[in-house]
């Protein structure tokens, strides 16, 4: 153990000189750099504990070889001290590198610069990891170039991962147009079959529902993945149009996740209440506004949507029960073991959903 | 006044079928449904309408080039898209009307008459 955490190279002499005391040459011992202690113990033991990948390349040698790498640098690299000290870095690289990095590297270099770039290296064998490399140079006391240093960081499974996000946004993006598509067709069908049958009020009715639903389903593709919406997302969407009308709206809820399977019973239950509200109730006056709230349910629990009319016209229960919206909603709530209890208040209409989460 | 001439370019058939309807319905004469750039390019040419309504990825290609020569002749353009946001064509199309696919008949008119100054 203590062996593989001794970063002392073994080779060569005059190199494994230099870091014994890296405080002649690393400028540690200057005033804003003072640490108690000895700084050769703290060079050594930091740099063996560390995880981040290290080492120090001597620009005064002939090809700037590495005269130093600490433990997480052989470890990422595989190969062992006595493989590393005395080369020049481009060994880590491959047939598959980009020469750009590598270009900017070089560039940096000559100019002693600070740069942070991402290339493809390899191991000691022959397998390849993305290194996101750090490089920069280190002056000693009178302000010359001493040594460049070089941090690598693998940053591999980062890279896969900000692939896949893209790849999945493409995907969302592509899934959205053609869904959108697909409600498009439908809606197509349903008007072109209504003006046929010279039902084109009923035709339109049906669009309604579907493009509501149309609507509600777009916002569940971001979270396609995980199995949960946020079903606020879905509320906005499928209110919107109503909202865009001018008809004062307030939206309270926020956060809640459920179930995808309640996507389109709310969205169903919440155009149905919102054509109600535009032909009879709040949103059939200038003054009227809606106030919609949902609680944040617990997985397994109830999904509560309040809907609350003020400062509309006086509601003649009968005329909103009549309507095909109410039996729409009333079936589908019950399909869903569900409920809804609509109260005609003086002050105005309002109605509270409850929807069991299937788990 | 001459009866308004609209040319529609959709390249799903029963959305252009519905959407032809559905002008020709309100009172507009109707150019197309065409199903691609190249035919609706060629009725443009041919007789210059008061309006065009164009989905924005046709079979042939993006819609923006045609649409960029209705609007230098001062023809309104109304984007009917599934593939793009509104703010996205806002953006290179400022004067621009967009509606989001799947759109009611109802709002479609109004744009329409919107677009033409009624």
């Amino acid at each position: 153990m203590r062996d593989d955490s001794d970063p002392r190279p073994t080779r060569p002499a005059q190199t494994y000189t230099a870091f014994d005391e890296p405080s002649d040459r690393l400028g540690v011992e200057h005033a804003a750099d003072a640490f108690p202690g000895s700084p050769g113990m703290l060079f050594k033991q930091a740099m063996a504990q560390t995880r981040m990948s290290i080492c120090l390349t001597d620009p005064h040698l002939p090809d700037n070889p590495i005269v130093f790498a600490n433990r997480a640098f052989r470890e990422l690299t595989g190969y062992r001290d006595d493989e590393l000290i005395g080369r020049n870095c481009r060994f880590l690289q491959g047939p598959k590198t980009d020469p750009a990095p590598v270009a900017a590297m070089r560039e940096a270099l000559a100019n002693e610069d600070v740069v942070i770039v991402e290339m493809l290296n390899y191991r000691k064998d022959g397998s390849t990891f993305w290194n996101a490399l750090h490089l920069g140079p280190i002056y000693d006391e009178t302000g010359k170039l001493a040594y460049f240093f070089g941090s690598q960081w693998d940053v591999t499974d980062l890279r896969v991962a900000r692939a896949e996000e893209q790849h999945a946004r493409m995907m969302a993006r592509e899934l959205s147009h053609r869904m959108k598509n697909m409600f498009a067709v439908i809606s197509g069908i349903v008007n072109v079959t209504g003006r046929m049958r010279g039902v084109e009020r009923e035709a339109a009715e049906i669009n309604d529902r579907i493009q509501a639903l149309g609507r509600a389903y777009e916002t569940t593709l971001d979270d396609a993945a995980s199995g949960t919406i946020e079903i606020g997302n879905a509320i906005h969407a499928i209110l919107d149009p109503y909202g865009r009308k001018g008809a004062p709206l307030e939206l309270r809820g926020n956060g809640a996740r459920v179930p995808f399977s309640v996507v389109s019973i709310v969205g169903l239950v919440l155009h149905e209440l919102a054509a109600n509200a535009t032909k009879y109730g709040a949103w059939a006056s200038d003054t009227g506004s809606v106030t919609v709230d949902w609680n944040s349910p617990e997985p397994d629990e109830t999904l509560v949507i309040e809907w609350r009319e003020r400062g509309g016209p006086a509601i003649d229960p009968d005329a909103v029960a009549a309507g095909t919206g109410s039996a729409i909603v009333d079936r589908i709530l019950r399909t869903a073991s569900g409920t809804i209890e609509r109260k005609w208040n003086p002050e105005g209409f309002e109605a509270i959903v409850s929807i069991p989460l299937r788990g | 006044m001459k009866q308004p001439t609209i040319l529609v370019a959709e390249d799903e058939s029963i959305v252009g079928w519905d959407l032809r309807d559905t002008v020709e319905e309100a009172g507009y004469a109707v150019e197309g449904p065409f199903v691609d750039i190249s035919s609706a390019m060629l009725s443009y040419q041919k007789h210059k309408p008061d309006l065009a309504i164009l989905d924005v990825q046709l079979s042939d290609g993006n819609v923006f080039p045609l649409a960029e020569r209705l609007m230098a002749e001062n023809i309104p353009v109304i984007f009917h898209s599934g593939h793009y946001q509104p703010d996205e064509v806002h953006k290179r199309f400022p004067g621009s009307t967009s509606l989001c696919k799947p759109c009611p008949p109802a709002d479609i008119i109004q744009s329409v008459h919107d677009a033409l100054g009624n």
